[in-house]
């Protein structure tokens, strides 16, 4: 039964729970505190198979171990985040001129813009290469007779995620390190600080971008165009029905050609669009109240 | 919109139905339509009154000798035929025809040649990799969302010098100064007031962080709602209720939009940080329909046809559970049971993989660094005793009460908010909102920190190790092995945790009330979680201590021991959390699978079904419906619940309309009306089609024709086809009517023309016309005599013909906001009827829904 329990959580340092029965003379074990009792058979039992090997592997030499090159990982890295944010804030930006721009030629790139979208979100995980920074094994030790509880933290690689590679210097002498480690627990966690700082940088952009454009709409546009006849009669007539075919009608006349014309009228649209949402929600309750 | 509206109101009709589409056409350069316009917002479609032709397509003035060139131009559809109105509803039978006729065709070319039969593969493959691109992109950006969330709620408490992209818990993630008894802290993290008065204790700092922490709190609320109120309305709520609409056949027009999306991404963190008590689950889901729906637009099959779109944005809706919970399994079975109305199985797998796309995307982003899809993760697998059940149960009573008393207050509130003053402030309404949450919250380290995170703390079990005050037990037994730890007495920590919890329950249930349903994004899953885990976690805590002093009671000697592990608190949480969701939400399958998935707890599939089950019963004995079937029917949107009963004996004969009294039925003749004679139809009535028949005579029925594609065949006619004026003679047969000389030309309009409208006999009960409408999904039903002869009585006799169904609609879209009886009793004159003379009740039959409405 013991054995069974001990191998069964691999990963992390054997685990540390026995049956019910097992528990019992541990708590009247003489010394309190030790966990003498998986270890009491150690000479010749089985229960400690995997614990033995866990010892060679430290014996093998401590100073092998494979510890990741912080230069190399952390050039790379640098690299990854480059390849990752371009996309980003292209598709981004293409994202915020989709609103407005002439339709004809946008179609396919507001598909080549999703793409991107996917594309670059996807890139950051996979580029990110286990730099220093971001793979850690945490071990939380509590207090053990006279230490005090104390966190470790390395970047050691998945399998030396145990006690004996991670908690170093060893704050008790050889012959009590097995019971000091089996009271530690260790967890191997991988994170991508690119992605992460992408993201963010990503989302703060958009933000900001929004804010800006919701500024300028706001602020200046009312100041540098000229009240038009319809969007007085616009005003006039708020809750007429007829306001919005009035608008409409004002815009479908002759198609505009040059970029500019054609990115002002969607735009002018597209106001009108949102003009009438707002309607519906804020004004007349008719929706999502 | 304009449809409605122009039905609503005569007045405007003049403008309304002409100028409706008018606009809806202008409309589609707005990269923005996405809504749910179909060909029409589409760039390689003429607009049909945009005066404009692209290319010279061959047709010709419709006279009667160049009938080769004729057919040729009857084949190509006219752009804007067969699409719909905004706020319209879809026909499935004819939608779903079409695409069973474009699948033949595809089917039947693929022989032909190479590039055709690449053509069919392409096609039947266009479905799943639409599915792929649905689950990249919603897996994406909830990846972006749960990032930036995390960031930006903890930026109201401090900023990480060491990167400001970090937050807190990333910002010590490497650290070397992190100590045992603060683990929380490190030197790279710098609350405000160490940052502004370079102190972290003492009163003044307190104040400081507490100022900052509402400032922060302000800020980000503010923002939600302004860029909500700019640039997109559509954005605010949870977007369940309208997705479901969307789902059973509605038409809301820019609800599933590019800047629908945009926006409903970047607020919804922003409302998440803002410590609002809400969650991004519920708007998730909206996020991830419109990926579906935009994505739409790149497949040909899925664009012009509405019904596959909404195939389509039922399994978008699974990818969105599934990444909003990181449960795929749970999110399909969530789009089968509460948000899809129609759901083949073909749908089924597409969501299935879908969701199973989205969870890896998620997974591959990992955004909570715990290499996991979820925050709530339990590690404990202790088993749990048969008698647990009745805390099990109790807790699913408590969820059932909760649940019946939200959805109450909540819409008791919400309708204040639509039908008084206060709706007319929704800034000023979240600013205040906020204040009381953030300046209430500060206070109590549980309600402090983000609701997800107060969720996995409660779900966890306390092991040795574990730091917080809910673990504060006393070791009385020797410390020496962690694992599973036998029920201990609970220390001071544990005391004023309940204390700090019991106040917390009570805020978070006050204050969900009033944010579920402010105009910024808000779901409603986390909070109702959180109430749950609350009350779940003081009931275990509860019956642990219990079980550890009155181990000798005969309810716990049997199975609980002194030193034995018996009450696991972290799983009376999980099952409160479970209870209270269901309570709100009336899920039941989906909801234990939810959870599972949530937390990996598959061993406690029993006690959450046990309280998933009694929540539903308590929740459904106190008020018959959900959160969401609740904010459909206040704000009045047109679905049919398909689990309604139908409790009245009529017969068709007495719904329909005209009654005996009113005027005649509104008929086409197949061959002999003008285009003058047609357009003073359409203008003079507000109907949404007309019955085509042979003659007004004869009465006997050839087909139905919808008003829109009327309107938009005639003006398109008049625009290209040379020598129709107000005299042309319209005819729907097969071959022109033989005309006097020097007539103008005919105009042919058979391609519009339904020729198999669905017909039921004037004895048909009205629980079968019902049960057509709700499973065919049908947008109306014509009303025949005779049956056999399919002909429409005669005029003299006119009680009966057609279920009017879009008059219907804009009726009750109307009556539910003003004059309600001056309205109806106006419309009712025309349009509707009371069965059985009495005015208690009436009918509304349409677009597949029935209404009934008691007293209006």
């Amino acid at each position: 039964m013991r054995e069974g329990r001990g191998t069964r959580d691999g990963g992390r340092w054997p685990a540390l729970s026995g049956g019910p029965e097992a528990r019992g003379p541990a708590q009247e074990a003489p010394r309190p505190g030790a966990p003498v009792w998986l270890w009491k058979s150690r000479p010749g039992g089985e229960g400690s198979a995997f614990a033995d090997q866990a010892w060679k592997a430290q014996d093998s030499g401590p100073s092998s171990h494979p510890l990741p090159v912080p230069e190399q990982g952390g050039s790379l890295r640098g690299r990854g985040c480059c390849v990752a944010a371009r996309p980003f804030s292209a598709s981004v930006f293409l994202f915020q001129v989709g609103g407005l721009a002439g339709p004809e030629s946008l179609r396919s790139m507001k598909l080549l813009c999703l793409v991107a979208v996917v594309g670059s979100l996807l890139v950051p995980p996979a580029q990110a290469n286990k730099s220093s920074e971001d793979i850690r094994c945490k071990c939380i030790c509590p207090p053990y007779r006279n230490i005090s509880g104390h966190i470790y933290n390395q970047n050691v690689s998945q399998k030396d995620c145990n006690c004996l590679h991670v908690v170093e210097p060893m704050p008790v002498p050889g012959h009590d390190v097995e019971a000091y480690c089996l009271l530690c627990e260790c967890k191997y966690e991988e994170r991508s600080t690119t992605t992460i700082k992408v993201i963010i940088v990503i989302y703060l952009s958009v933000v900001g971008a929004l804010l800006l454009y919701m500024a300028f709409l706001m602020l200046v546009d009312p100041l540098i165009r000229k009240p038009d006849a319809y969007t007085e009669r616009l005003h006039d007539e708020e809750e007429n029905e007829d306001a919005r075919a009035v608008a409409a009608a004002a815009f479908s006349g002759p198609r505009a050609n040059t970029v500019l014309e054609r990115v002002e009228g969607a735009q002018q649209r597209w106001k009108l669009q949102v003009q009438e949402q707002r309607k519906t929600v804020f004004d007349r309750h008719k929706m999502l109240s | 919109m304009a449809m409605w509206q122009g039905a609503m109101d005569n007045r405007g009709f003049q403008q309304g139905s002409f100028n409706s589409f008018q606009s809806s056409s202008s409309d589609e350069d707005l990269m923005d339509i996405p809504g749910t316009a179909m060909d029409f917002s589409m760039r390689d479609d003429v607009p049909p009154l945009d005066g404009e032709i692209e290319e010279d397509k061959s047709y010709n003035g419709g006279g009667i000798g160049s009938s080769n060139r004729m057919m040729d131009f009857l084949e190509e559809p006219i752009p804007g035929v067969g699409t719909y109105d905004d706020f319209n509803t879809i026909d499935w039978v004819r939608e779903k025809s079409r695409d069973r006729d474009r699948h033949r065709e595809i089917t039947n070319k693929s022989k032909e040649s190479t590039w055709a039969l690449i053509h069919s593969v392409s096609d039947a493959f266009s479905g799943w990799l639409l599915m792929l691109l649905i689950g990249l992109l919603s897996g994406s950006l909830a990846g972006l969302i749960d990032i930036s969330a995390h960031w930006m709620t903890d930026l109201k408490e401090g900023i990480c010098t060491g990167g400001i992209w970090f937050n807190h818990e990333h910002c010590c993630w490497n650290s070397q100064h992190v100590t045992f008894e603060d683990r929380d802290k490190c030197p790279e993290w710098n609350s405000w007031s160490q940052l502004i008065i370079s102190t972290n204790e003492g009163a003044f700092a307190y104040i400081v962080n507490y100022f900052m922490y509402v400032l922060w709190a302000l800020l980000f609320a503010f923002l939600a709602v302004s860029l909500v109120k700019v640039f997109a309305p559509y954005a605010c709520g949870s977007g369940i209720p309208e997705i479901k609409t969307i789902l059973s056949g509605f038409i809301i027009r820019g609800y599933l939009g590019k800047w629908t999306l945009i926006i409903k991404t970047i607020t919804l963190v922003l409302a998440v940080s803002s410590g609002l008590s809400l969650g991004k689950e519920g708007p998730l889901v909206h996020v991830a329909c419109c990926c579906g729906n935009i994505l739409c637009h790149c497949f040909n099959k899925y664009r012009k046809n509405e019904a596959k779109r909404r195939e389509v944005l039922s399994a978008a809706a699974a990818a969105g559970v599934s990444v909003a919970f990181g449960a795929p399994i749970g999110g399909v079975l969530f789009s089968l049971e509460e948000v899809s109305y129609y759901f083949p199985l073909k749908t089924l797998w597409r969501s299935f993989f879908a969701a199973l796309v989205a969870a890896f995307t998620l997974r591959s982003i990992n955004p909570f660094g715990n290499s996991r899809l979820v925050l709530f993760y339990v590690e404990f697998h202790t088993p749990w005793h048969l008698f647990e059940l009745v805390p099990f149960i109790l807790l699913g009573i408590f969820g059932g009460l909760w649940g019946a008393l939200f959805i109450r207050t909540n819409i008791a509130w919400c309708r204040k908010r639509k039908t008084t003053q206060l709706g007319k402030y929704p800034v000023i309404e979240v600013l205040v909102v906020t204040a009381i949450t953030a300046i209430l919250a500060f206070p109590n380290e549980y309600t402090r920190m983000s609701t997800s995170e107060l969720i996995s703390e409660l779900f966890n079990d306390c092991g040795l190790l574990d730091s917080s005050k809910l673990c504060d037990y006393e070791n009385r037994f020797n410390t020496s092995k962690a694992g599973e730890l036998p029920d201990r007495p609970a220390g001071v920590g544990v005391y004023s945790a309940m204390w700090q919890l019991a106040l917390t329950l009570i805020l978070k249930i006050v204050i969900t009330i009033f944010t579920f349903g402010m105009k910024i994004p808000s779901g409603l899953f986390i909070p109702s979680m959180a109430v749950g885990a609350i009350a779940g976690r003081l009931l275990g805590v509860g019956m642990e201590q219990l079980a550890y002093y009155h181990h000798d009671w005969a309810i716990f000697n049997s199975w609980c021991s002194q030193g034995a592990d018996c009450i696991t608190p972290g799983l009376y949480a999980m099952v409160g959390a479970a209870a209270c969701l269901g309570g709100v939400t009336r899920m039941t399958v989906s909801l234990v699978v939810i959870m599972f998935e949530l937390t990996g707890g598959l061993e406690y599939i029993v006690p959450l079904m046990a309280a998933a089950m009694t929540s539903k019963w308590v929740a459904d004995a106190l008020g018959r419906e959900g959160i969401y079937d609740a904010h459909i029917r206040l704000n009045g949107y047109p679905f049919l619940e398909a689990k309604e009963e139908f409790a009245h004996k009529t017969l068709a004969m007495d719904v329909m309309k005209p009654r005996r009294n009113d005027p005649l039925l509104t008929v086409l003749t197949q061959d002999s009306m003008t285009v003058e004679d047609v357009e003073t139809i359409i203008s003079e009535t507000t109907y949404s089609g007309f019955p085509v028949v042979v003659s007004r005579e004869s009465q006997r029925l050839v087909g139905f024709v919808l008003r829109r594609d009327l309107i938009i065949s005639i003006e398109n006619a008049r625009k290209k086809q040379d020598g129709v004026v107000s005299t042309s003679v319209i005819y729907f047969t097969e071959h022109s009517p033989p005309m006097p000389p020097y007539t103008p030309p005919t105009l042919k309009l058979r391609n519009i023309l339904d020729l198999s409208p669905f017909t039921v006999t004037d004895l048909t009960p009205m629980e079968i016309v019902v049960d057509i409408f709700r499973k065919l999904g049908l947008r109306q039903c014509l009303v025949t005599h005779n049956g056999h002869s399919t002909r429409f009585r005669g005029e003299a006799k006119s009680n009966e013909t057609l279920l009017c169904p879009q008059e219907a609609y804009s009726v009750i879209g109307k009556l539910r906001t003003q004059q309600t009886g001056q309205m109806l009793r106006k419309r009712c004159a025309q349009n509707m009827l009371f069965p059985g003379g009495g005015h208690s009740y009436y009918w509304l039959v349409g677009s597949g829904k029935v209404f009934w409405k008691r007293d209006i």
